[in-house]
């Protein structure tokens, strides 16, 4: 019987896997019971601990945007490889390179200088590694919101710009990123509730990457609307200024993109 | 593998990209499982998680299901950029963990640390297997493959995979019932 203990063991453990209790899994041999009963258990207790751990919905979703827009990007632009923009906005980057950078070069004016840097330049890194770090420090959520629409807005125009130069992949990236800040903005500072938002960008598809530029655009205005109803007063005129940015360079960005694609 | 993943593993590769968010939204869970049971560290599996799908968008279209069930392919890429990321970080093998995100039901903070010390314990446990072991544990239970998967990740046979499973359980009780 020894030599069939595997294979046993492997029936019962897809019928656990299946869903069955340990005490819905008999055994007509008492000796097997014995022998098998008590590793289903352990099994039992293994398969319930490690089906616990999730990601965080927050996160998946998010990466789920990040994924379609570099799916798209691929279908615009298949000759350039993806990944290269995709590692800066990695967390374990993002916090090695505010620490590391903005202490170091704050005092030659290289932090100022990154200022206007684009994605494809030397200094973009910095300049992203900077807002973390400023994100970081800010304790008030007012001063917080503030920071995270002029961040978004320059992510904006970099959109638009990098769209211009041609730059399909890169431009779409930063339209996810936009949309992202602007989701975690609203529902996480702003006080929209999640709910009630008209950003729901899984399962966004289209019939090519103008119209799925247009939906997120539509989205990230709506989710705005509504942040002017939940956010402070002295926050309104800014989040009015950020709706019309968005309006403009989306609206930009593909047309350049729609121009850049069909030539 | 069934007809329906063949499918939509096929219209992903051909640029499909609601075939390409099914298998992202039915796999990403269980890749971060997978990566975290590892790693122990949820901004780390999440990062990483996140690289496996970057690294399947770039290589679809070379995949061919006649050689090895998606499943198994997907958690070859996983497995490896794990290998790397732990090469690259020059570490050893993490038993520490910082907080993880947990499906429970009623978030009371008590139940919570309860819950993360059983899950830490069974972590540190499966990682004191032996390396054949913990792979098939990590796998099977972890990443939910089937044992046919498991055996086509590792390139073992069936077989020698339930023998892993089998011995990799009764190592594992024994190890739980030891006190901490």
């Amino acid at each position: 019987m020894s030599e069939r203990l595997p294979d046993l063991f492997d029936e019962y453990v897809e019928r656990l896997l299946a869903g069955e209790n340990v005490e819905d899994c008999t055994f007509d041999d008492p000796e097997l019971a014995e022998l098998l009963g008590p590793l289903l258990s352990t099994t039992a207790e293994v398969v319930d601990q490690l089906d616990s751990v999730r990601p965080s919905p927050a996160f998946k979703r998010t990466a789920a945007v990040r994924m379609r827009n570099m799916f798209y990007a691929r279908q615009a632009k298949r000759d350039v490889r993806p990944g290269v923009l995709f590692m800066w906005w990695q967390r374990r980057w993002a916090t090695a390179m505010a620490t590391a950078l903005v202490f170091c070069l704050a005092g030659i004016g290289i932090v100022a200088a990154s200022v206007n840097a684009l994605p494809s330049g030397f200094f973009y890194p910095v300049k992203t590694a900077t807002e973390q770090m400023q994100l970081t420090l800010t304790t008030s959520d007012v001063e917080r919101a503030q920071l995270q629409l002029q961040f978004t807005e320059r992510r904006l125009v970099e959109m638009s710009e990098m769209a211009e130069r041609g730059d399909v992949e890169t431009a779409i990236y930063l339209a996810a990123e936009v949309n992202t800040m602007i989701g975690q903005m609203c529902i996480g500072g702003l006080g929209v509730p999640a709910s009630d938002s008209a950003w729901t960008p899984e399962g966004r598809t289209g019939p090519d990457v103008a119209t799925i530029l247009a939906q997120d655009r539509e989205g990230a205005m709506g989710l705005l609307e509504c942040a002017l109803d939940t956010a402070p007063l002295e926050l309104q005129p800014e989040i009015q200024h950020l709706m019309g940015q968005l309006a403009r360079e989306f609206d930009a960005t593909i047309m350049a993109l729609e121009a850049s694609t069909s030539s | 593998m069934s007809l329906e993943e063949k499918e939509l593993v096929a219209r992903a590769a051909r640029g499909d990209a609601d075939a390409f968010a099914e298998l992202y939204e039915s796999n990403f869970d269980r890749v971060y499982r997978y990566l975290y049971v590892r790693l122990g560290n949820e901004a780390e599996s999440e990062d990483l998680a996140q690289e496996v799908f970057a690294k399947v968008l770039e290589v679809i279209g070379s995949y061919q299901w006649r050689d090895v069930p998606f499943a198994s392919w997907l958690f070859r890429i996983a497995h490896n950029k794990m290998i790397d990321h732990i090469r690259r970080e020059k570490r050893i093998e993490r038993v520490d963990s910082e907080e993880t995100v947990l499906s429970l039901d009623e978030p009371d903070p008590a139940d919570i640390a309860e819950h993360n010390l059983q899950l830490e314990k069974v972590r540190h446990n499966i990682a004191r297997l032996s390396p054949a072991q913990r792979e098939v544990i990590w796998l099977r239970f972890g990443a939910g493959l089937s044992t046919t998967e498991v055996a086509n990740a590792l390139g073992k046979s069936t077989g020698t995979v339930k023998a892993l499973q089998y011995n990799g359980i009764v190592a594992l009780r024994k190890l739980m019932e030891q006190p901490a």
